[in-house]
C-alpha cells in the first residue's frame, strides 16, 4: 500500500464548492441535493392537480378551495439522492504512462469525484473493473465515509484485461436503478467498447466519460524499426514506425477519442478527454467543469 | 609523407578497433526496439508491415562509410599526418650569451655617431650562428654572468630565440667560464639525443680561478667578440673612521691594470665635491696598487674615488659612499653636584651631556640618556636611565636593606657592564642592596647583595646603590670606567665603528672583530631585505648577483657593502679544442606541412554531416504534439 495519500487536503477544500450534475431525472431517495422533475415529498412547489380520494389532505391548497370552492392539491418536486456509480477502469493498460502513470491518475481523479459526490448526499458506488466487475464501494453521501472510500481506492489491484461487453452486462444485471454513471478508463479493448457503451446508455444512465491517456498513447514518439507488445493480452506486433505512421495513428486515436464523444452525446451524456500531463486539479477544474459535469 | 605521433603499425591498430566498435554500435542501433503498449489497436491501421531484412546487414551503408572515413580522418590528425621531407632526429645547440659586466665595454666598431657595445657584437654573432642552424635542431640560450641563466628551453621557434637574444643585456658581474661551461655539458647531457653542442657568444673575459679546469667540452664552438685590450679600473675602495680621531675617515682605493702593457693613471678623491686628494699610480700589467686619503669631516657628504684617463670600459672608473655624521651619544645629568660628575661624561669620547639641577626635572626631557644623581623622579621616565644612590623609597629596583657599611666583592666581569672591572674590597658606606628579578643583570656585589644591578625591560635601566664618586671607588680605574660601560650599554649604536666599502657582485668574505654570535648579526639589502649568509669562525660570507648596498651589523661594527664596481675579468678564456667562428653555411631544409588541423576539420564535418543525414531525424525521438496539426488537436479537445 502506498504511504502517500492519492489526494491531498487543499485539494479536497476546493471541491467543497462543487456538485455533480446530470441532465435525466432518476427516481431515488428523498434526500440528496439535486432537484428532479418527479413529483413527491419535496420541499420545492412544483404544480397543482385536482383533489382525488385517498390524497393526502395535509397537501390541500386551502386558500384555493376557500376562494374557488373546490379542493386543489399541491405538488412538490423530489429531491432524490440519485446513485452515482464510477466505474474505474483497473486492466493493466492502466499502468502504463510515462509522465503519470494512468491508473495513478484515474484513482486520484475517481476519489475526487467521489468526494464531490459525497459532501451533496448523494448515493455513491465505486466500481473498479478489468475483465469483470471487481469488489465494490457503497455508501450513502457524508463527507466522513470519504475516508473509507480513499481506502478502499487504495486496494484496488490493477492487472488484467478489459472486456467491456462482459463489464456492461454484468453491471447491468447488479445494479438496476439508472443513475449517473461515470466511466475512468483509457478504452482500450480489442473488442469494440462502443457498443457496450451504447448499452449501458439505453439502460437508462447517464454517461460520463472520461477518457484517461498518456501522450504516447495518443502519439507515441518512437521511430524505426519496432516491436511492440500490449500490455493486457501480452500479443507482439512488429513493425516499421515512421512519421507518417504516427500521423496515421493518431488519426485513428482521435477517430476513437470522436466515436465515445459521439455515444456521450447522443444518449444525453457528457465526455471529457483527459491527458496525464495535466494534475488532476487542472482537470477538474478545467476540462470537466467546462463540460458542466461538475459545477 | 609520413607520421609523427604514431607509427603505422599502432594507426592501424587503432582504426581497426575503432571501427570494429563504431560497426557493432551503428549495428546495435538499427535492431529492432521493444516497447510495452496499452493496446495495439491503433498500431495495426498505423505501421507498415516490417521489411524482410536482416538485422544484422548494413541498411545505411553511406552513412556507416561517412562515420568510418571521418574516424580515419581523425585518427590520421591525432597521428600527425606530414608531408614532406622527414626531419632527421634535431641536434641540441646550447647558445651561452656572454652578459657579464666587461660586454658593455665599447665595441671597437664604436664610433661617437654610433656607440656600439660588445654585447651588440655578441648578439649580432648569435644571431648570424643561428641563422645556419638546421630548423629541426632544437636551440636553448642560456645568459651567463656570474652564474648561468637558461632563458629559453630547448626550442625549434627561432622567433623566441631571437626575440629572447635581443632582450639580452649586459649584467654587473664577472664572467665565470666554469660554471657556464658546466652547466651547458650538464644540461646537453641529460638525454640520449646525439651530442649536443656548446656555442658560446661573447667577449669571454673572465677570473683566472673561474677558467674550466681542462677542455673536456667535446663540441665547443666559441662566436667570440674582441673587445678592447687595454683597461685599467677600480678594484675596491674602503672606507672607515679612524680609531685616534672620530672625525677622521680613512679612504684605501684599489686599482688594477687589466691590459697586457703598465700605465700611469690618476686616482682622485673629492668630498662634497671639493677634491682631497690625488694620487699617480704607475700599474703594471695585471696587477694592483692601493693608493689611501685622509679626509677630516664633521659632516655627511658624498665621497667620490675616480681613476683617470677613461678607456673604453669606464664603468669601473668611479665610486661613490656617501659618509655619514658621526654620531654621539646625548646624555642630560640632573644632580646638584655637577661637578662630581662633569669629569666622568666629559672623558667618554662621543658623549655629549649636559647638566640640570635636580629641581629642573619636569618630567619632559626628551634627551635619550637621562642621569639621576641620588634623586628619583616621581615618575620613572621614557628613555634609558642611570640612577645614582637613588632615595630607597623611589628607586626602580626593590631595595632588601640599606647595608651601613660594607665592602664591595665582586664584579660581574662576564657582562657586558662589568667588562674590564676589577676593583674589590672597596668599602662602602650607606649602600643599597637590592633584590633582582629574574631578568635584571648583577653588575657588582657587595658582602650584604647585589649593589649594582641593570635592567633591559621596558627601558634600559642602570641603577646604583651607592654614589661611585662618594666611595673609595673614586680612586679607582673602575669609576670611570663603570660609566664608559654604561653609556656604550645604553646607546651602542653611537661606539660601532663605521665601515663602507665599495666593491663587486659575487662572493663576499668579511672578516669579524670577533667569534660572534649569530643572532647579533644583520646582514640585509638597502631595503631592509634579508640577505642569506653564513658564519664560518671570524668569517661572514655571503653572496649577492646584484648590484646593491649590502649593510652588516655586528655589536661593534657597521659595514656598508655597495656592490657597484663592475668586474671586468682578468683573462680571455680561449679553449684551445674549442671550434673558432660560423659553421659552413647549409641550404636551409624546408619544413614538413602541418596537416593535422585540416583533418581534424574534415572529420568534424563528416561526423556532422553524418549527424545531419541520417542521426537527427531518425534516432531521436520526435516531439509529437509540436507537430500535430492545430486543427485536428483543437476539435479533439473540443470534444472534451
Amino acid at each position: 500500500m502506498s504511504t502517500t495519500p492519492i489526494i491531498d487536503g487543499a485539494f479536497l477544500e476546493k471541491l467543497e464548492r462543487l456538485a455533480l450534475r446530470w441532465q435525466k431525472s432518476f427516481p431515488g431517495l428523498v434526500g440528496g441535493h439535486n432537484m428532479s422533475r418527479l413529483p413527491g415529498a419535496g420541499q420545492e412547489f412544483l404544480d397543482h392537480r385536482n383533489f382525488h380520494q385517498g390524497d393526502d389532505l395535509r397537501a390541500v391548497n386551502w386558500r384555493a378551495y376557500l376562494r374557488l370552492e373546490k379542493l386543489f392539491l399541491k405538488m412538490f418536486q423530489v429531491e432524490p439522492r440519485v446513485p452515482v456509480r464510477l466505474l474505474l477502469d483497473a486492466s493493466a493498460s492502466m499502468q502504463l504512462g510515462a509522465v503519470t502513470p494512468k491508473f495513478e491518475f484515474a484513482r486520484t481523479l475517481t476519489a475526487a469525484l467521489a468526494y464531490v459526490a459525497m459532501i451533496r448526499l448523494d448515493s455513491l458506488c465505486v466500481q473498479p473493473f478489468d475483465a469483470s466487475l471487481q469488489e465494490s464501494f457503497l455508501c450513502s453521501g457524508g463527507r466522513h465515509r470519504f475516508v473509507h472510500a480513499v481506502n478502499f481506492l487504495t486496494r484496488v489491484a490493477v492487472g488484467g484485461r478489459t472486456d467491456y461487453m462482459a463489464i456492461a452486462r454484468e453491471f447491468c444485471s447488479r445494479y438496476e436503478q439508472p443513475g449517473l454513471l461515470i466511466v475512468v478508463s483509457d478504452f482500450f479493448d480489442d473488442s469494440d467498447c462502443l457498443r457496450p457503451l451504447q448499452f449501458l446508455a439505453d439502460f437508462g444512465h447517464e454517461l460520463l466519460l472520461v477518457h484517461v491517456w498518456a501522450e504516447e498513447d495518443r502519439s507515441p514518439g518512437w521511430e524505426g524499426q519496432l516491436e511492440i507488445t500490449d500490455a493486457e493480452t501480452g500479443r507482439r506486433l512488429e513493425l516499421t514506425f515512421d512519421r507518417e505512421s504516427r500521423q496515421r495513428y493518431t488519426e485513428a486515436f482521435e477517430g476513437h477519442a470522436r466515436a465515445l464523444a459521439g455515444i456521450a452525446d447522443r444518449s444525453g451524456g457528457r465526455y471529457v478527454g483527459l491527458s496525464t500531463s495535466t494534475s488532476v486539479e487542472d482537470a477538474v477544474f478545467g476540462p470537466l467543469v467546462r463540460s458542466q459535469s461538475i459545477q | 609523407m609520413s607520421l609523427l605521433n604514431l607509427s603505422l603499425p599502432e594507426l592501424l591498430a587503432l582504426f581497426s578497433a575503432v571501427s570494429g566498435l563504431m560497426v557493432t554500435l551503428y549495428l546495435l542501433d538499427r535492431t529492432r526496439r521493444r516497447y510495452t503498449v496499452s493496446s495495439l489497436k491503433f498500431f495495426t491501421v498505423s505501421g507498415h508491415a516490417p521489411e524482410a531484412r536482416h538485422r544484422r546487414r548494413i541498411q545505411q551503408p553511406w552513412s556507416l562509410l561517412l562515420q568510418l572515413l571521418s574516424m580515419a580522418l581523425l585518427l590520421l590528425a591525432i597521428a600527425q599526418l606530414r608531408f614532406g621531407v622527414r626531419p632527421r632526429d634535431g641536434r641540441r645547440h646550447i647558445l651561452v650569451l656572454d652578459t657579464s659586466a666587461w660586454m658593455s665595454a665599447a665595441s671597437p666598431q664604436s664610433t661617437p655617431a654610433r656607440p656600439r657595445e660588445l654585447m651588440d657584437d655578441a648578439k649580432a654573432a648569435a644571431r648570424r650562428w643561428l641563422a645556419t642552424v638546421p630548423v629541426e635542431d632544437p636551440v636553448m640560450l642560456v645568459r651567463a654572468g656570474a652564474t648561468p641563466t637558461p632563458v629559453t628551453p630547448f626550442d625549434t621557434d627561432r622567433d623566441s630565440i631571437r626575440r629572447a637574444i635581443a632582450d639580452s643585456r649586459p649584467g654587473a658581474a664577472v664572467f665565470s667560464a666554469s660554471r657556464a661551461l658546466q652547466f651547458a655539458l650538464q644540461t646537453a647531457g641529460q638525454d640520449s639525443a646525439p651530442t649536443a653542442e656548446v656555442v658560446f657568444a661573447g667577449a669571454g673575459r673572465t677570473r683566472r680561478e673561474d677558467l674550466p679546469p681542462a677542455d673536456n667540452a667535446p663540441s665547443l664552438r666559441m662566436l667570440r667578440v674582441e673587445g678592447p685590450s687595454q683597461h685599467c679600473g677600480l678594484r675596491r675602495v674602503a672606507v672607515r673612521r679612524a680609531p685616534s680621531d672620530p672625525d677622521t675617515w680613512e679612504v684605501l682605493a684599489a686599482a688594477r691594470n687589466y691590459g697586457p702593457a703598465p700605465k700611469t693613471v690618476l686616482l682622485a678623491a673629492s668630498f662634497g665635491g671639493a677634491v682631497v686628494g690625488t694620487r699617480q699610480l704607475l700599474l703594471q700589467p695585471g696587477s694592483d696598487q692601493t693608493a689611501s686619503f685622509t679626509i677630516h669631516a664633521r659632516n655627511a657628504g658624498p665621497l667620490q674615488v675616480q681613476l683617470a684617463p677613461d678607456d673604453a670600459f669606464a664603468a669601473d672608473h668611479r665610486a661613490v659612499l656617501d659618509l655619514s655624521a658621526r654620531s654621539v651619544a646625548e646624555i642630560a645629568v640632573y644632580s646638584d653636584e655637577p661637578d662630581l660628575l662633569r669629569p666622568i661624561f666629559q672623558s667618554i669620547p662621543d658623549v655629549r651631556a649636559a647638566f640640570h639641577p635636580i629641581a629642573a626635572w619636569n618630567g619632559s626631557d626628551a634627551t635619550p640618556i637621562l642621569v639621576f644623581d641620588r634623586f628619583a623622579p616621581p615618575r620613572p621616565p621614557m628613555a634609558n636611565t642611570i640612577w645614582i644612590d637613588p632615595p630607597a623609597t623611589g628607586s626602580p629596583a626593590p631595595v632588601v636593606s640599606v647595608a651601613a657599611s660594607t665592602t664591595l666583592r665582586r664584579w660581574y666581569s662576564g657582562t657586558q657592564l662589568g667588562a674590564g672591572l676589577r676593583a674589590r674590597d672597596v668599602s662602602l658606606a650607606n649602600a643599597l642592596i637590592f633584590r633582582p628579578a629574574e631578568d635584571d643583570i648583577v653588575v657588582a656585589e657587595a658582602d650584604a647583595g647585589p649593589v649594582i644591578i641593570a635592567r633591559s625591560t621596558p627601558r634600559k635601566t642602570l641603577v646604583l646603590g651607592f654614589h661611585p664618586l662618594l666611595s673609595d671607588l673614586r680612586y679607582e680605574l673602575a669609576g670611570p670606567l663603570l660609566f664608559a660601560n654604561a653609556v656604550r650599554w645604553l646607546a651602542p649604536e653611537s661606539f660601532r665603528r663605521q665601515e663602507l666599502s665599495v666593491s663587486s657582485v659575487g662572493a663576499h668574505d668579511i672578516d669579524l672583530e670577533a667569534t660572534l654570535d649569530p643572532a647579533s648579526i644583520s646582514v640585509a639589502s638597502d631595503d631592509r631585505q634579508p640577505v642569506p649568509w653564513t658564519l664560518d669562525g671570524r668569517t661572514l660570507r655571503l653572496f649577492a648577483a646584484n648590484p646593491g648596498v649590502i649593510r652588516i651589523g655586528t655589536p661593534d661594527r657597521s659595514l656598508s657593502l655597495s656592490l657597484t664596481l663592475p668586474e671586468p675579468g682578468d683573462v680571455i678564456w680561449s679553449p684551445r679544442k674549442a671550434v673558432y667562428g660560423l659553421p659552413p653555411a647549409r641550404l636551409p631544409v624546408r619544413a614538413p606541412r602541418e596537416l593535422w588541423y585540416w583533418l581534424a576539420l574534415l572529420g568534424g564535418v563528416g561526423l556532422s554531416l553524418e549527424w545531419l543525414l541520417y542521426a537527427r531525424g531518425s534516432r531521436r525521438p520526435t516531439p509529437v504534439l509540436s507537430r500535430m496539426p492545430a486543427r485536428r488537436a483543437s476539435a479533439w479537445k473540443k470534444a472534451s
